[in-house]
């Protein structure tokens, strides 16, 4: 497994220089190969296009129902760290007023900015259990303490919420309904922001999530693949959790242990077991993002290591069980970001050298062929137009090339979003 | 603004829309299936087209007299450059922005022209010389600023033998925001 994933980690680099030394060929003796490749990047494109629309057309026209939920005792953990206490509270309490039979588990991960305190007082005040770790060890470890020592045995389903996600009354209970049906292993609910209007980042990541969630995360659900169960709101066979736990918890990649991306990774235990995972939009959950660019950027750029890490695991495994996914990832999830590595340089090139040729003509067609591409958003999310350019755009500056960063770092462990010293 | 509060707002600024009717559906996938159609046909025609355009060498090889290659390639004079006419390097006259342009409708055209031609063409437009290998063999290839392939035709005042060539190119659709 660990030999599988070094090579095709190695494997990656050579896209990524294969797609610039394609590009620098052209200004050698002939363009013929930069054009053949390019064509058969933009083959790759049209046909990857194609096959998602697919999958959003058998999903508006055949949609998947589930039972309805029958009472099944719920377990939800909801681990926490250095979390604004407010929040904190607010987000049990929707549990607890939630729909469906449950128990509360909330693990406080060596807090330090008091919040412990404010626990403590909803511990004794409502029905929940409370564990504390004396220094924080990591979500991967909260989880792990929950589901060996805590989980009740008679908890059918496993739902995990981050501790600043707040949930609609029938979350719970949306989100644990495909579990009834014996081939799901796990599933995920739809993400909203509470601070969406904030300011423009806030709107550009509004429709990065709208996007992620109602275009690509449903796609994925048509073929039972969804790749992740968002922290923010994921349910899990409870028999299926105490399964993969101790694997979970131990993993490594590069022959280091892992920390963050630990809810794709749970995703990935579950597929890679033959279970179908899939994703309930009518399941809501609110929850926050990052405001500045900067902290955004800090929480991308762990994403995206696990984006990688985690795009290279499914590959070791899904083959056996999960064909069509094997083939998403391995020729456009995993790949795109860089086999198109040349075809950035010469943009990059072009708008410096001709920004007539940018404006007049690249930049029109980008748009036109942009709203076509996520044609979902005008007609859907009409709203979520401006974040759509205004998120685009930010990719092409700034977030592919983090894609580059996230290869050459992807054993980096820091989790970086809640501060620089933690390791989550 | 208490948690409560900005639930509220986004809520009403943003519904989750989960639902919408099966017209609904129907009407939207009713726009969306021509307009991935002009998606997919503007990129691969586009693309596909430009392929079909050679490059410098591959051009200049079908704008050569034939009689002039077949003798070169035979080694006949074939070491002396220019002595018949030379390839001159101009714009297209299709080069044009858009979308056309994006897709390589644009370039530039490679002709042949003899050799009183090309001392025509010297005097008349700012030009820079080199030489070019064609199978083989070395030719002389005048690059001619401001001139277009119709402009050359006026100049010139007879027919002269063009291709469209493709010296370099851009191709801007990568689209792969990776949003899942």
């Amino acid at each position: 497994m660990q030999r599988a994933q070094t090579a095709i980690y190695v494997a990656l680099f050579v896209v990524l220089a294969g797609s610039g030394l394609l590009f620098l060929s052209q200004y050698g003796m002939s363009v013929r190969f930069w054009v053949d490749f390019t064509l058969g990047y933009l083959l790759l494109l049209v046909g990857y296009t194609l096959y998602l629309f697919a999958l959003l057309f058998v999903h508006d026209f055949k949609p998947r129902t589930y039972p309805r939920y029958g009472g099944q005792k719920i377990a939800v953990i909801i681990p926490c760290f250095n979390e604004d206490p407010d929040l904190v509270e607010e987000s049990i309490r929707t549990v607890l007023e939630g729909e469906g039979r449950k128990q509360v588990i909330v693990i406080d991960d060596g807090s330090t900015n008091g919040v412990q305190t404010r626990l403590r007082e909803l511990a004794l005040e409502l029905p929940l259990a409370l564990h504390e770790f004396p220094e924080n060890r990591g979500k991967r470890e909260a989880l792990h303490h929950a589901v060996t020592h805590m989980l009740d045995d008679d908890s059918e389903f496993v739902v995990t919420i981050d501790s600043d996600t707040v949930l609609e009354k029938d979350a719970l209970i949306r989100v644990v309904e495909p579990l009834i049906c014996p081939e799901i292993g796990a599933s995920t609910g739809n993400v909203l922001l509470l601070n969406e209007r904030q300011n423009l980042l806030t709107r550009m990541v509004g429709t990065y999530y709208w996007v992620g969630l109602n275009i690509y995360k449903q796609a994925q659900s048509v073929i039972r693949s969804v790749v992740c169960c968002s922290g923010c709101l994921a349910a899990y066979r409870a028999t299926l959790l105490r399964e993969v736990i101790d694997e979970f918890a131990g993993q490594r990649f590069l022959g280091e242990s892992c920390t963050h991306s630990e809810d794709r990774h749970l995703t990935n235990l579950v597929l890679k077991r033959g279970y179908d995972v899939v994703y309930v939009a009518e399941a809501v959950s609110w929850t926050e993002t990052p405001a500045t660019v900067r902290g955004f950027l800090r929480q991308q750029r762990r994403w995206k290591r696990g984006y990688i890490r985690e795009s290279i695991y499914t590959l070791t495994y899904a083959w056996r069980c999960k064909k069509l996914l094997f083939l998403q990832i391995l020729f456009w999830d995993l790949t795109a970001p860089f086999l198109s590595f040349g075809l950035r340089i010469g943009l990059v090139i072009t708008v410096a050298a001709r920004p007539g040729i940018f404006l007049t003509a690249i930049l029109p067609s980008w748009i036109m062929l942009l709203l076509i591409r996520y044609i979902f958003v005008p007609l859907r999310a009409r709203d979520k137009l401006v974040g759509l350019f205004a998120y685009m755009l930010f990719y092409e500056l700034c977030m592919y090339w983090l894609n580059l960063w996230a290869l050459f770092t992807v054993k980096n462990r820091s989790w970086v979003t809640r501060g620089s010293t933690a390791q989550a | 603004m208490s948690v409560d509060k900005r639930r509220l707002a986004a809520a009403q600024r943003t519904a989750a829309r989960t639902n919408p009717s099966r017209a609904r559906r129907l009407g939207a996938w009713i726009i969306i299936v021509p307009a991935l159609s002009l998606f997919s046909f503007s990129i691969v025609a586009g693309a596909a087209g430009f392929r079909g355009k050679p490059d410098v060498e591959s051009a200049a090889a079908r704008v050569v007299p034939k009689t002039t290659h077949e003798d070169r390639t035979n080694g006949n004079s074939g070491s002396q450059k220019g002595e018949d006419g030379g390839l001159v390097l101009v714009g297209s006259s299709n080069d044009g922005g858009g979308i056309g342009g994006l897709l390589g409708k644009g370039g530039r055209e490679i002709c042949w022209v003899s050799r009183s031609q090309l001392v025509r063409v010297s005097a008349v437009y700012r030009t820079s010389t080199a030489t070019l290998q064609v199978g083989g063999k070395t030719y002389t290839l005048v690059t001619v600023y401001g001139a277009n392939e119709k402009g050359l035709r006026q100049v010139l005042s007879s027919a002269v033998k063009c291709r469209l060539v493709q010296v370099e190119h851009l191709f801007f659709l990568p689209f792969d925001g990776n949003l899942s």
